[in-house]
């Protein structure tokens, strides 16, 4: 432990940044190491021009770290997972501790105000699982002023306060009449109480009229796209079940989502349960487990019969070209007849899929490095 | 006999079918990954031909939309059962049945 040097910062836009970067240049002398800035890119991110506002901010971040820190101090600014989506906060923090393994670093000092965009650090503790992996972490002391809500989570708090209304009020109002004050009052109360709760919890980025428009639209075209998906799904399966034979021959895959955040992933996950001869087993953030039951099944999903309208609900019409997770790798038999070799049992299943994982984290790592 | 009752003896049909569609699944298929597709996909589908029965029945506005909430919520929530159902299964490592290892143990 004692040849470790140098710590860790994970570089989120907060107004307590610039403070943090401080104390973390302090701490990582005393270490004996340089300070390692490092940014991962929201999944949501991908292939918008948003990447732009990640840089900035890791710029922001490193001109500090200058600023406070002396001539030669080694500083270094690393913007992780620009070419992968990342999912969820575990994710993120996969990145940030394969970051401080590889570079053999000290310890982490976390931002108070740090948060994965909307998605809430009340909601997961990271730093508990900055704690397990066996790095030592630390919360910046910095003052953060008192809590005040940012015009971001008000937005957040009153369009979650809205929908709850007008949900409280289409439940209420069909049976007492929507007029009835009883209704009414209460309804606003309960809008109050949930849009004040769910704030950072109900949305995954602050919402903004446009995307949020297009995607009710694109919505209204994907329901019945997946209610006729669903229908077609069910007469296949009848017809599986009832034949005397019982056709069936199951198998198990690995599929790669190239959708980002988790919602999406969500929907992917579920439509997949709810369509032809597929079943979500498992999901680590966009990789996924499919247990399908037969070969025309696995074949749908392999050439992304699935994904693209999750694609196109959430990215728009662009996304359509993507090509399916056949094509583009993503996806690899594990048990069952095209598998590489007859895995005896599903733990072992459960090792090769870990595997895969590490290589792409470790891929995302060298990414990295190229840009010191 | 109305066009309502025809409607709705339709639709119950239809849901008392898939909803047996799901029952002799669950008896017949093999394994536990496979029997999930029997509750989440044709039990799903019975539900919600119950539900649009029940709203033809009774046709007011405020039926249909409670049915429609009632719908995307079974909808939400059955295929996450299944998810944890069969998660639960796959990380204590119980096998997923193939055909390959069947005629094997047949052949044996």
């Amino acid at each position: 432990m004692s040849d470790r040097g140098g710590v860790l910062v994970p570089v989120a836009p907060s107004p307590t940044l610039e403070e943090t970067v401080s104390h973390a240049v302090d701490v990582a002398r005393e270490t004996g190491g340089g300070i390692h800035l490092v940014r991962t890119v929201p999944g949501h991110h991908v292939g918008r021009e948003t990447l732009e506002s990640d840089e900035q901010v890791l710029e922001r971040a490193e001109q500090r770290a200058r600023e406070a820190s002396p001539d030669g101090f080694p500083v270094s600014a690393t913007l992780l997972g620009a070419q992968r989506y990342i999912a969820g906060p575990t994710e993120h923090v996969e990145y940030f501790l394969g970051y401080a393994d590889k570079h053999d670093l000290a310890g982490i000092v976390v931002d108070p105000e740090y948060s994965i965009d909307a998605t809430a650090p009340t909601l997961q503790s990271l730093e508990s699982l900055f704690a397990d992996a066996g790095f030592t972490y630390e919360i910046a002391p910095v003052s953060t002023g008192g809590w005040r809500p940012t015009s971001g989570e008000l937005l957040r708090a009153s369009v979650a306060g809205v929908i709850a209304f007008g949900f409280y009020l289409v439940l209420g109002g069909t049976v007492y009449g929507f007029l009835d004050p009883f209704v009414l009052g209460s309804g606003v109360v309960t809008g109050l109480i949930a849009g004040g709760l769910l704030r950072n919890v109900a949305f995954e980025t602050t919402p903004s009229v446009g995307p949020v428009l297009s995607t009710i639209g694109r919505g209204i075209l994907f329901v019945p796209y997946l209610l006729w998906e669903i229908t077609k799904a069910n007469v296949q399966f009848a017809y599986v079940v009832l034949h005397p034979r019982l056709p069936i021959d199951p198998r198990l895959d690995r599929v790669d989502a190239a959708v980002g955040s988790g919602m999406s992933v969500t929907a992917f996950a579920n439509s997949i349960t709810l369509t032809p001869g597929t079943l979500t087993v498992d999901a680590h953030g966009h990789h996924l487990l499919i247990h399908s039951l037969n070969a025309s099944a696995q074949e749908d999903l392999f050439e992304g019969v699935h994904e693209r309208p999750v694609r196109y609900l959430f990215y728009g019409r662009e996304s359509l070209e993507l090509p399916g997770p056949a094509e583009r790798g993503d996806a690899e038999p594990l048990i069952g007849p095209d598998a590489p070799d007859v895995v005896e049992d599903a733990t072992n299943a459960t090792t090769t899929e870990t595997n895969g994982a590490d290589e792409s984290d470790g891929g995302a790592g060298t990414d990295g490095d190229d840009d010191e | 006999m109305t066009l309502v009752t025809a409607l709705v003896v339709l639709f119950v049909a239809l849901g008392v079918f898939f909803t047996f569609v799901a029952a002799v699944g669950m008896i017949r298929l093999p394994d536990v990954y496979s029997r999930s597709h029997a509750a989440t996909k044709a039990d799903t589908l019975g539900a919600g031909f119950a539900i649009l029965a029940v709203a033809v029945y009774f046709g007011t506005l405020g039926e249909v939309i409670r049915g429609a909430f009632l719908l995307v919520f079974i909808y939400y929530t059955n295929p996450t059962a299944a998810h944890a159902i069969t998660r639960a299964a796959y990380s204590r490592g119980i096998d997923v049945w193939t055909t390959e290892e069947n005629r094997q143990e047949e052949s044996r």
